[in-house]
């Protein structure tokens, strides 16, 4: 009885604290930045590559702007050590050992361009809540060869992607739902007659976020401290690969390399992605958090994975 | 001679707007769907933006914010509104501070200042002297609920380029 008790006295007690907070780490809400204002987002993310032992890690930079009060778009790239810059010229070696340390990817290989345009459509506001919808769209082009099926637009995969948002904030809870839809484009590299196609996906991912610290306002210095958890689930098809027009057959690595099998083939997976933010002077977001599998997994990183996120936004100055 | 009856002319008309420019003494507003102090900094800065603000206070838990103005400047209520709306929110009341001088505040009754239109709609009073508040009535002005009670009242907006008309009670 003890046993239940405690947990739940701790529970309500916890959540008389807490209030609602929508600046999720890994996702947007469906609330857009305000007209005029440019903001900048640096991101890290990081994890052991765990044959080789090497940390992997992946950079990225996305500008922010508010067009209207309903229309954010952001421009982003990305750089990283997950990739060589082209296939090297023995395909069958390369997808059978680019996890181990026969194969030394590119030190920090420029990865693509990503473009994202989101444009809030309703908003029900009232006095300290609000539920919004916002719909976006996405575009990347990116130079490197991505090679599993589950794409990734910032900026693994060129493709475009769609999809809706939906943010209730009421009180003590923000909640959001994600669904997007990702349509990627075929890797090519002609003069060898190389062409990587990974597979349609879909994204569900669902986002709740608290404010712990301050319970209660005095000033924008007040450092905020939030906590975030955010469940990721995927759903992708598989890869296809063609050398000269002739269908490229991984069954080999069935046996060879199971991991690299697996991230060639339709998969789903779902990953809980709890993190915790320091808002500074009510401008300077810090996000730091973590990746770990729910559900079978995603072959595009190894777990855990740490992820760390700065961002500020930049005011017009008043005109003289 | 029509040199001087022109430099008159400017005079007066600067007197004029100083003195209209002055009769705003300050404005109140409440902010729906703000949750945050970085979204309560937001909609301040983005007010901070405009020329004719002195000062924004934001009482962040209430979510309200007062406003005072910089002497002789043109002061333009449409703007406060639109600014918190570009920032991604949406007022749930403006009220503001006026100075008036035996204004008749009779249903449908207009006063001018420089190009814009106030009218009067609802006001439990004929006519005003002194320092009173009044509420500004409108899509912008309002929350939906809000603005439902009012919206029989209020013609559709016949505001034109550079004239703005307000609707508002006291």
């Amino acid at each position: 009885m003890l046993k239940i008790a405690c947990p739940l006295f701790l529970f309500i007690f916890i959540s008389s604290l807490v209030k609602g907070q929508e600046l999720f780490p890994s996702t947007e809400p469906a609330s857009t930045i305000p007209k005029g204002v440019v903001g900048i987002r640096l991101m890290y993310e990081t994890y052991k590559e765990l044959p080789s032992q090497r940390a992997k890690y992946w950079d990225g930079i996305r500008i922010l702007y508010g067009v209207t009060g309903k229309i954010t778009l952001m421009a982003g790239a990305s750089a990283s050590n997950h990739h060589f810059k082209k296939f090297p010229s023995d395909i069958g070696v390369y997808f059978a050992n680019h996890h181990s340390t026969f194969f030394k990817p590119t030190p920090l290989a420029f990865e693509g361009f990503n473009l994202n345009i989101r444009y809030r459509v309703l908003s029900f506001d009232g006095e300290k809540k609000h539920l919004r919808i916002a719909l976006f769209g996405e575009g990347s082009k990116s130079f490197i060869p991505h090679d599993g099926a589950e794409p990734n637009l910032f900026s693994e995969s060129s493709g475009i992607a769609g999809g809706i948002i939906i943010t209730q904030l009421y009180k003590k809870i923000a909640g959001s739902i994600t669904v997007k839809q990702i349509y990627p484009f075929a890797y090519r590299d002609r003069p060898r007659g190389i062409y990587f196609q990974s597979g349609n996906c879909q994204n569900y991912t669902i986002s709740l976020g608290y404010r712990i610290y301050p319970t209660k306002y005095e000033s924008y210095n007040h450092i905020n401290i939030n906590l975030y958890l955010e469940v990721n689930n995927v759903h992708y098809e598989k890869a296809d690969m063609k050398i000269n027009g002739a269908n490229y057959d991984f069954a080999f690595l069935e046996m060879l390399n199971p991991y690299v099998y697996n991230s060639l083939q339709d998969g789903k997976y779902s990953e809980i992605r709890p993190a915790i933010q320091f808002i500074f002077k009510s401008n300077n977001r810090l996000d730091l958090g973590l990746a770990q599998p729910l559900y079978k997994r995603s072959y595009t990183l190894y777990y855990p994975m740490y992820f760390i996120h700065f961002q500020k936004y930049f005011f017009k100055k008043k005109k003289k | 001679m029509k040199r001087c009856i022109k430099i008159i002319f400017s005079i007066l008309l600067i007197v004029f707007n100083l003195k209209s420019y002055g009769q705003f003494k300050s404005v109140s507003i409440g902010i729906d769907g703000l949750t945050c102090s970085m979204c309560s900094n937001n909609v301040e800065k983005l007010l901070r933006q405009l020329k004719f603000i002195d000062n924004v206070a934001m009482n962040l838990n209430e979510h309200t914010a007062q406003i005072t103005f910089i002497p002789n400047e043109k002061i333009e209520i449409y703007k406060i509104a639109q600014k918190v709306i570009d920032a991604g929110y949406s007022l749930r009341f403006l009220k503001a501070r006026y100075y008036f001088n035996n204004q008749d505040a009779s249903a449908n009754s207009t006063f001018q200042v420089l190009n814009d239109s106030y009218t009067f709609i609802n006001c439990n009073k004929t006519s005003l002297t002194g320092e009173h508040e009044i509420q500004f009535l409108g899509k912008k002005y309002l929350s939906k609920k809000e603005f439902q009670k009012w919206s029989s009242l209020i013609p559709s907006d016949k505001s034109k380029r550079n004239t703005t008309s307000y609707y508002i009670t006291c």
